[in-house]
């Protein structure tokens, strides 16, 4: 029995020590792992970001594809050709156009579109496979062969499947490669592939190839009227990605739902780092037939999963860039694969080593430590021992004997002390007994008080009552009336076209109207978590989580162009805040279709375009004439009036010309399409010339026409030179134009915006009044306050402020006094470095 | 001397390229005319000109068409071929010379500037 208890107490002790031991040693241990998994996060980090701009980048692209085969099938020159070649005659009954006539305007929009996209082919093929229009990809004078290197075209694979197309589908096919021997090799499977196989064939002479088609339906059924394919030089695509993919993980690859690949190996000597095809390792392949579906499932594009592969040591990151709302078997995921060597190899090592020496270090200072002090402590342990089992029997009074002032006796006087204290609250607990009871007896009397209170606050209450009934009846009426204006609200939101949906503070959806439903393709109203669901599904760039914080944050946010269902939309977040206190108690999503908007842009630019076209052909025909008949000399009595005739032929010509070209540069200007080429200029010698050339048109007035030289040297301005020409021309010969005596002085200097180019005269000047509207569209000053022979198409002014906006410039009226004159300011960025380029537009050729 | 140069003149609109064969020959230029693509290869084949002026958009094959080929015909690859055009597109306004470069041409021209500035052109890509 006593051995026993000596064992337990031993027992005690030890669990004591290891304690220590454990606490001790678990500060370094802690501090390591910390250390090991914060450098593996920022790593993974690290990886996830440069992931992400990647997947981004092919987003884009794809959805580049999905706008240009949203607007190339709603082509209007198609459908005039459709119907052009479905009229007897030949001649398109709507506008008539003659077939060959709307084949060269499709050409020409085509044209268009492979002007600005080099790797880009389009052609159309009619429902009987003939090729109609094909513009082909001016590159390198190399070209994509003609439809008979297709072969049979009506029986092709190729026009079989785009006749089974949906309307709208986008499909982007086959990739091949071609090997270092130069032979084309395709793969047994597609490469990328959003959708079925289309096509597979390769062009000798290409490298890398990529086709798109869809279908063409006639204007009122839905009979398949051809197909517009397009081919791409996916070469394009791979040169996009590459330099960005550098140092994310030791493999990159883009995956479809046969797990086939695009990924860029770290042999460095394959061209452009890509190989496509390839049959995926074991262990990779293993990986993604487990958790493709999940990355999937978890839905929206931005997910980035990360983890440790079973038993491999690897790390794999995946973005989904691609998962179309619709089709489940169409999908791309880009997936980062890292070994976990790479990331944390020396710090393991480091971790383990330093365990290991802790470890060692630990147990053997215990060790000595229990030997040391075990050996005289042991008998009065025994001693104290015995007494504390006669505690254990209930026995409180027979203190311990103390014995030595070591840490057994400090053990017998603890317990001592105990005991005492037992003896005490013992027998304060027998008072407080007491004192309960005395206690209940009191309440007993307290209650009964209480039943008489009771019932007085009852008669109270019974009279409250009969006031509250009163109330109550005009909270109903007044319910009533809010209850027909809400009504009344959520009829007219019900009915608004544009897609709304509430929500709460939450972001729960609260409301949608029929047109949000219609947008979501329900006929109804849905259960608020499926309308989030396929609200995300539907836009993949509208995470609503995420926009509704950024609204929080500041200001709404919009997505400007949002393709769902081959559709384009604009959407608007807003918060609802309260008007007193500024407190959001909801949010409101709008939905607006803007496809057709898109559509009408579009054939405007057409139309711009074509009429340019059209009409700068007979024009230059009336002036190149005219210009001929001045050259030669004019004999006989009618000489002088005939060539009076002619000259004013000549500059009405002129005149429409610089109108079609003014209209021509603000729908560019206007769409941000104007192409401008910055480089660091001369401004002082540009100024110089353009005032040089204007002397002549000054002195035919009799207005001196002054420049004004900087006193100090100026910097180069960084500018296109031959819009800035178009500028300064456009604001001095206005200014030559509004002065009838005088002077108009050009003066440069360098200001705090930039090089300040000044433009004064001593004109007719400008009401206040008229000054506003100054650099709109269509503002002429001239025709109100002078007769000139010469008017402007009035867009001179507003094309001059677009121009040097879009330079990061600008022009505005500094001062104007009727009678007096005007000073006009022009002011254009100064040139800090070279490369710095504002325009966005153009596209920059790959290195041949 | 620049006057002896002969000039070719590509374009479906007669009276367009009247105009232009009017200013060019007043200067001393020796100049013939052709109707499309085609026509304008087989011009060049029978006889080598100093310049082609060639309108993008013809029957039968286009200028980029018909400068491609020239192009890739050793015979003919070293004709030199300007654009001359009324074509623009507001949506992708690349047609400057650049473009023009990498079709295959040396330059190009817009039609409707005035027959001096063209004649300067025309002297200067000779020159």
């Amino acid at each position: 029995m006593r051995f026993v208890r000596f064992r337990r107490l031993r027992g005690k002790f030890l669990v004591w020590m290891l304690g220590v031991l454990l606490v001790t040693a678990s500060v370094p241990v802690a501090f390591f792992v910390r250390e090991r998994a914060a450098q593996i996060d920022r790593e993974i980090r690290l990886q996830e970001t440069q992931l992400a701009g990647i997947g981004a980048q092919i987003e884009e692209r794809f959805a580049g594809y999905a706008k240009d085969v949203i607007i190339l099938e709603h082509l209007p020159a198609i459908d005039g050709l459709i119907r052009a070649r479905d009229a007897e005659d030949g001649v398109d009954p709507v506008t008539g156009i003659t077939v060959a006539a709307w084949e060269e305007q499709l050409e020409q929009v085509f044209l268009g579109y492979v002007l600005a996209r080099p790797y880009l082919g389009i052609r159309y093929v009619d429902q009987q496979g003939r090729e109609v229009v094909h513009v082909r990809t001016p590159q390198d004078g190399d070209a994509l062969p003609g439809i008979a290197a297709l072969g049979d075209i009506s029986t092709s694979t190729l026009f079989q499947e785009v006749r089974e197309y949906t309307h709208g589908d986008v499909y982007v096919a086959d990739v091949a490669l071609r090997t270092q021997d130069d032979t084309v090799v395709l793969p047994a499977q597609p490469a990328v592939m959003l959708a079925r196989t289309v096509w597979a064939n390769s062009y000798p002479g290409r490298d890398v190839h990529e086709l798109a088609g869809h279908r063409v339906e006639g204007e009122e059924s839905a009979e398949f009227r051809g197909a517009v394919l397009l081919e791409v030089d996916a070469l394009d695509f791979l040169d996009l990605i590459y330099p960005r993919t550098r140092g994310v993980g030791d493999n990159l690859a883009l995956l479809n739902r046969h797990g086939f690949y695009l990924r860029n190996p770290e042999t460095p000597q394959v061209e452009f780092g890509w190989q496509r095809g390839m049959e995926m390792e074991d262990a990779t392949s293993a990986h993604f037939a487990r958790h493709i579906p999940d990355v999937r499932v978890a839905g929206d594009r931005v997910t980035t999963e990360f983890e440790e592969a079973h038993g491999q040591g690897t790390y794999f990151l995946h973005r989904v860039v691609h998962n179309d709302p619709v089709r489940s078997d169409r999908f791309l995921i880009l997936v980062a694969e890292i070994s976990q060597d790479v990331i944390a190899g020396d710090i393991s090592e480091r971790f383990r080593t330093s365990i290991l020496l802790l470890a060692a270090a630990f147990s053997l200072a215990y060790l000595v430590a229990f030997l040391f002090f075990a050996q005289p402590t042991a008998r009065a342990v025994m001693e104290n021992a015995r007494a504390v089992g006669r505690v254990a029997t209930g026995d409180f009074s027979t203190p311990i004997p103390v014995s030595g002032s070591d840490e057994v006796g400090d053990v017998a006087r603890g317990i001592n002390d105990m005991m005492e204290k037992i003896n005490t609250r013992e027998h304060q607990l027998l008072a407080t007994q007491e004192a309960v009871e005395r206690h209940a007896n009191e309440l007993e009397r307290a209650g009964a008080s209480l039943k008489n209170t009771q019932r007085a606050i009852l008669n109270i209450l019974e009279d409250l009552d009969q006031e509250k009934r009163g109330v109550e009846a005009k909270v109903r009426q007044r319910t009533r009336e809010l209850e027909e204006e809400k009504n009344k609200l959520s009829i007219i939101t019900e009915n608004i076209a544009m897609g709304t949906m509430l929500l709460d503070a939450a972001g729960t959806p609260l409301f949608t109207n029929k047109a949000f439903d219609a947008i979501l393709s329900s006929a109804h109203a849905l259960h608020p978590q499926e309308t989030l669901e396929r609200f995300s599904k539907l836009f993949l760039d509208a995470n609503v989580k995420e926009h509704l914080a950024r609204c929080i944050a500041g200001d709404p946010v919009q997505i400007a162009e949002a393709l769902g269902n081959n559709r384009i939309f604009e959407i608007t977040f807003s918060c609802l805040r309260t008007k007193e206190r500024e407190e959001i108690f909801g949010h409101l999503i709008l939905v607006r279709d803007i496809t057709e908007d898109r559509l009408l842009a579009k054939a405007k630019e057409e139309f711009v375009a074509i009429t340019a076209h059209e009409l700068r052909t007979p024009l230059t025909i009336i002036r190149g004439n005219a210009e001929l008949l001045l050259s030669e000399a004019f004999r006989g009595k009618q000489a002088a009036v005939a060539k009076k005739q002619v000259e004013a032929i000549l500059n009405g010509s002129v005149r429409l010309l610089g109108i079609v070209n003014d209209f021509l540069d603000l729908t560019r200007l206007e769409s941000g399409q104007m192409d401008l080429t910055p480089k660091s200029v001369d401004l002082t010698a540009l100024v110089k010339e353009v005032v040089e050339a204007l002397q002549e048109k000054a002195k035919a007035k009799g207005v001196a026409l002054v420049f004004d030289a900087p006193n100090d040297l100026l910097t180069n301005a960084y500018i296109d030179r031959d819009r800035t020409k178009e500028i300064v021309i456009n604001m001095t010969s206005n200014a030559i134009q509004y002065t009838e005596k005088g002077s108009v002085a050009v003066g440069l200097v360098r200001g705090q915006g930039g090089i300040e180019v000044r433009v004064k005269d001593t004109g007719v000047g400008i009401a206040p009044e008229a000054q506003r509207g100054l650099f709109t569209k269509f503002q002429t000053v001239g025709d109100r306050f002078l007769h000139s022979k010469e008017y402007g198409s009035g867009m001179g002014l507003y094309i001059s402020r677009l121009l040097a906006e879009a330079m990061g410039g600008s022009v505005t009226l500094e001062a104007s006094t009727p009678g007096k004159g005007s000073t006009f300011l022009i002011v254009l960025p100064v040139a800090e470095g070279e490369g710095v380029a504002y325009n966005k537009n153009r596209k920059k050729k790959p290195e041949a | 001397m620049a006057g002896k140069a002969y000039i070719l003149i590509a374009d479906d609109e007669p009276d367009i390229a009247a105009v232009y064969q009017t200013k060019l020959e007043s200067a001393g230029y020796t100049v013939a005319t052709v109707a499309n693509g085609k026509e304008a290869i087989a011009s060049v084949r029978s006889k080598k000109p100093d310049l082609v002026l060639m309108d993008m958009k013809m029957p039968e094959l286009d200028g980029i068409d018909a400068t491609m080929q020239l192009k890739e015909d050793a015979a003919t690859k070293g004709v030199k071929v300007v654009f001359l055009t009324a074509f623009s597109d507001p949506v992708n306004p690349s047609m400057d010379v650049t473009a023009a470069k990498e079709l295959g041409a040396v330059d190009f021209i817009r039609k409707g500037i005035s027959l001096d500035e063209f004649l300067a052109r025309v002297e200067k890509l000779l020159a």
